[in-house]
């Protein structure tokens, strides 16, 4: 029962995180409400018992990319009229419609695996080792192909943020 | 009736932060902000996948979720980039004023 209203708050806490997120003007706000709603999320996944992707969550998520977000926002120093946000009423109204029919599809999807349980303790941890294994053994090509990614992402980006030379 | 949390309000959370993210991408045109809901978006999808890995007892759900966190590291790496080759080429992060594929 605890646990229900735990995991109610949580969800509160995000959702209101991200209503904050797409209504404040301000980016260097939307990037703290989002941190906001991330570390929810990092709640979230700590009430299904997923406790390592909990932490990975906190350091990766709301500790480096959104750091990387608040870096790019206070670099680009933008003034408030260069925000460029105003949103067209027409845009509201059409977004609004859009993204609610989406929510009802989705949430309806959500009700219909009304007759899935949970297996098993719903607050046993994950095993650790074994994830560690899978990842090693049964993805330990995905993981080498991450690991390219992150390698090109990370050349791609010196590239791309590089002044282009006088004259080329 | 047992102690956990139902599965379908975690996907419920999942389906409603996912439309948000969504909403963002349609009515911001702030790209840093827009950005932003992408990141949601896939935070969306990963609750879903932690809570089916769950609800079946099984791993993979688990490990595919730290797939799509290495990938969403490198796309902010990369995307951010591409933002501020942007702003150095238009002075602005307003999406309507970015439509030209050339410059």
């Amino acid at each position: 029962m605890t646990l229900k209203v735990l995991f109610l708050l949580v969800a509160l806490g995000a959702v209101v995180g991200a209503i904050g997120m797409l209504s404040s003007p301000n980016p260097v706000h939307s990037a703290l409400f989002l941190v906001w709603t991330l570390f929810c999320v990092a709640a979230v996944y700590l009430l299904l018992g997923a406790e390592f992707l909990a932490i990975v969550q906190i350091i990766v998520y709301a500790g480096a990319i959104m750091v990387l977000f608040l870096f790019i926002i206070m670099l680009l120093n933008l003034r408030r009229d260069e925000f460029g946000d105003d949103p067209l009423p027409r845009q509201w109204g059409w977004g609004l419609i859009l993204s609610g029919l989406l929510a009802v599809i989705l949430i309806s999807v959500a009700g219909a695996a009304l007759t899935l349980r949970f297996a098993g303790d719903p607050l046993a941890l994950t095993p650790i080792p074994e994830l560690a294994r899978m990842l090693f053994t049964k993805y330990l090509l995905a993981v080498e192909i991450a690991s390219l990614i992150l390698l090109i992402a990370m050349v791609g980006v010196v590239v791309l943020a590089k002044r282009p030379k006088e004259g080329v | 009736m047992e102690a956990g949390i139902p599965l379908n309000w975690v996907l419920a959370l999942s389906a409603v932060l996912f439309s948000l993210g969504a909403l963002g991408v349609l009515i911001k045109r702030n790209i840093i902000v827009m950005f932003m809901s992408i990141e949601l978006m896939l935070n969306a999808a990963n609750i879903a996948l932690v809570a089916f890995s769950k609800a079946h007892n099984n791993l993979d759900g688990q490990v595919i979720v730290f797939f799509t966190m290495t990938l969403a590291a490198a796309e902010v790496a990369i995307g951010l980039a591409i933002i501020v080759a942007l702003f150095r080429l238009r002075r602005t992060v307003d999406a309507d004023k970015a439509t030209l594929l050339r410059w």
